[in-house]
């Protein structure tokens, strides 16, 4: 290791000393190591005399009698929050793929159940639906007859045209609504994923 | 030499050499490591820990050979600390050694 790469190490090890002390500390460590030099030795060599860095830092922190260890806490501290976290998004993932995968078996499941039940439940669905909407006519007949009768009785010469405009439009509300009924009573079977979510 | 033995006399050996004369770091391990081969790296450690419990006193000199050195200086209360650590040590190695003459 060179002069300048021991020194940078050495600082980082001494960081919970005040700056100070630190600076102090490593300008006792780059005289001497400036001063072999000058006497013969190579940077590696002078380095290689101090022995472990580790060691070093730790005797260092314990003349202000820190515990050494504590900046080995802070890390230890840091990398349990690092960890937490990573488990954290671990977990999440797991569960997000847990779900799509047991949606995907629904789906593949429910679509066996697809070509037998579910098919008569919509037929009988169906059914009903087309009576319902056939009730459902009635009244909108009866606004629409209403309307036309207005229109006949005030505006007698134009009211065909009115009339017209009245049925399409009774018309137009009517097969809106029959969409909207459709659409709610057969969702759930085109769309499996809502229905699996119901279930649980 | 053994460790243990290295060690426990590391201070002593250190407050005396500069009791003789102020010295700075690197001029301190020259001398020590003439009396005991140690690592360089844990005689700074020490160098710090004795003086922050006020047995050094330093000061700065400026060098014509490179940067201002820093000058270690013994204080009175490292002067006490160091009577101790001779007296006890010469009382331990007087205790070993008659022991071994003993026990030949």
């Amino acid at each position: 290791m060179n002069k300048k790469k021991f020194l940078k190490l050495l600082e980082e090890k001494l960081n919970i000393l005040s700056e100070e002390e630190r600076k102090d500390i490593i300008n006792e460590y780059k005289d001497t190591i400036e001063e072999k030099v000058r006497h013969g030795s190579s940077e590696e060599e002078a380095v290689a005399d101090f022995g472990s860095l580790e060691e070093l830092s730790r005797e260092i922190l314990k003349a202000y009698k820190i515990n050494p260890d504590y900046s080995k806490k802070e890390e230890n501290d840091f990398k349990e929050i690092v960890n937490e976290g990573e488990n954290l998004i671990k977990k999440g993932a797991e569960k997000l793929s847990r779900w799509t995968k047991e949606t995907v078996e629904d789906f593949k499941n429910s679509n066996h159940n697809w070509t037998l039940e579910t098919v008569f439940e919509i037929i009988i669905k169906a059914i009903i639906m087309l009576i319902a909407l056939g009730i459902l006519r009635i009244p909108f007949y009866f606004i629409e007859y209403l309307g036309t009768g207005i229109f006949e009785m005030a505006f007698s010469p134009v009211d065909i045209v009115l009339r017209v405009i009245w049925r399409f439009i009774i018309s137009f509300i009517y097969f809106l609504t029959c969409i909207v009924i459709a659409m709610i009573v057969f969702r759930p079977y085109f769309s499996s994923n809502t229905k699996n979510v119901k279930k649980k | 030499m053994n460790t243990q033995f290295k060690k426990g006399v590391l201070e002593l050996i250190v407050l005396l050499s500069i009791s003789k004369k102020d010295k700075y770091g690197y001029e301190l391990i020259l001398e020590v490591c003439k009396v005991v081969d140690v690592n360089d790296g844990t005689i700074y450690p020490l160098l710090k820990r004795l003086t922050n419990e006020g047995y050094f006193e330093t000061y700065l000199v400026e060098s014509t050979e490179g940067p201002s050195r820093k000058y270690y200086k013994i204080t009175v209360l490292g002067k006490k600390r160091l009577e101790e650590l001779i007296s006890s040590w010469t009382t331990f190695a007087t205790a070993v050694s008659t022991f071994i003459k003993e026990s030949k």
